[in-house]
């Protein structure tokens, strides 16, 4: 169990990352996160991975913008998340994912595919089913992986069978679309005190900044594994679909049209759920959310 | 085996600080140079009413140059201050050595 001071610094290195990771990174500062593997929240070495009776399956949760492996943990459950509720039925190894969120996505899909190789080639037992569940930027990460994997014919691909993309803005966030326009504007206005305050609100991570875009002119967006199949996931505000918050604001940071790219004609998906009055945060953890993956991948 | 666990913690806690030390100096220095420039942008507003103003202009642009200058000097010392304790730690982070 951490420390209320570990939890804070914990959170604390998350949202730094996430907003300035890629700056963080580039001064060598300490707070920037390296991409690791973690198994019961413990770093797994890919290259010789010591793990707990290894399955042959492989779940892996990718966390979104600012957030850490312990998004997943159910509240007051430390621990258990959709991994270890997939891994009693599978069963399966459950792993997370931690990186730093405010490096460009191509960046973290090519580490991650950097990672899933040695992590794969390593692993005790042959690896015959790969499964990965991205929430929010974590499923635009899988996507990157995926592709820079097949352009480099990696071996760990051919086992990826399911992607599962949690409130992932295929098609962009509305809030950073809002913050990159509203800079834009603020950058051409007339007086210095408002091109200032533009400066400010356009100094944001490289990974933000992919967020704003739309799939059309996103070169960090790449196109979803043909030879897996893809489940998608939204939520929203409202409890009611016919309430104008959840055609508004979506979970409150991802517009259900952009969870399940409608922006997007590349993608069939083998599954769809919609969780209404669930936010974007809960829905990665929410026990609802949990039956639904089990349904689909159990 | 116990002591070096509890160093390793105690080295990894230290980065934290250091590393946090590091943003929030570097972050200081910007925000007092943007706070400047909104500061500045903002006072001037209003000078260049009073500058409209026969009665006062003479006096205003005397007190536009005084609040530039103050403010600019409080402002740029506190940036200097900043970026110096930056570079102190700079030389006790152990990535310098």
């Amino acid at each position: 169990m951490r420390s209320p001071l570990r939890r804070f610094q914990h959170r604390m290195n998350a949202i730094a990352n996430g907003f300035y990771g890629d700056w963080l990174a580039q001064r060598g500062n300490p707070l920037a996160l390296p991409m690791q593997v973690l198994q019961d929240g413990v770093a797994v070495n890919p290259e010789s991975p010591e793990i707990q009776s290894p399955q042959s399956t492989l779940i892996v949760l990718i966390h979104g913008l600012m957030g850490s492996e312990t998004v997943w943990d159910y509240p007051e459950h430390a621990g258990q998340n959709y991994a270890t509720d997939l891994a009693a039925v599978l069963p399966a190894t459950p792993l997370c994912l931690r990186y730093n969120t405010g490096m460009a996505i191509a960046h973290n899909g090519s580490e991650l595919n950097a990672v899933m190789e040695a992590l794969v080639a390593a692993w005790p037992v042959a690896i015959e089913r790969i499964v990965l569940i991205g929430h929010s930027m974590g499923g635009l990460v899988i996507r990157s992986a995926c592709h820079q994997a097949v352009q480099a014919n990696q071996a760990w691909v051919d086992q990826v069978r399911q992607c599962v993309y949690i409130g992932t803005p295929h098609d962009g966030s509305w809030l950073a679309k809002s913050a990159e326009r509203t800079a834009r504007l603020m950058r051409t206005m007339p007086r210095d005190y408002a091109r200032a305050v533009g400066g400010v609100v356009e100094s944001r991570s490289a990974g933000i900044e992919n967020l704003g875009r739309d799939c059309a002119d996103n070169d960090a967006l790449h196109p979803f594994l043909t030879s897996a199949e893809h489940f998608a996931v939204s939520g929203s505000l409202a409890k009611n679909r016919f309430n104008p918050a959840r055609q508004l604001w979506g979970d409150g940071l991802v517009h259900p049209s952009s969870a399940h790219a409608n922006g997007a004609n590349n993608i069939q998906w083998k599954g769809q759920a919609s969780f209404h009055g669930v936010g974007h945060v809960t829905l990665a953890h929410h026990p609802t959310v949990s039956r639904q993956l089990e349904r689909w991948l159990a | 085996m116990k002591t070096q666990g509890i160093q390793a913690a105690d080295a990894t806690q230290a980065e934290w600080w250091l590393g946090m030390a590091d943003a929030a100096t570097i972050g200081a220095a910007h925000t007092a140079a943007i706070v400047e420039r909104v500061h500045i942008a903002i006072a001037d507003e209003t000078f260049q009413v009073l500058s409209a103003v026969p009665v006062v202009r003479n006096v205003s642009q005397r007190v536009r140059s005084a609040h530039h200058g103050i403010s600019r000097f409080c402002y740029r010392g506190v940036g200097l201050a900043s970026v110096a304790m930056n570079h102190m730690i700079a030389l006790i982070s152990p990535r310098s050595a």
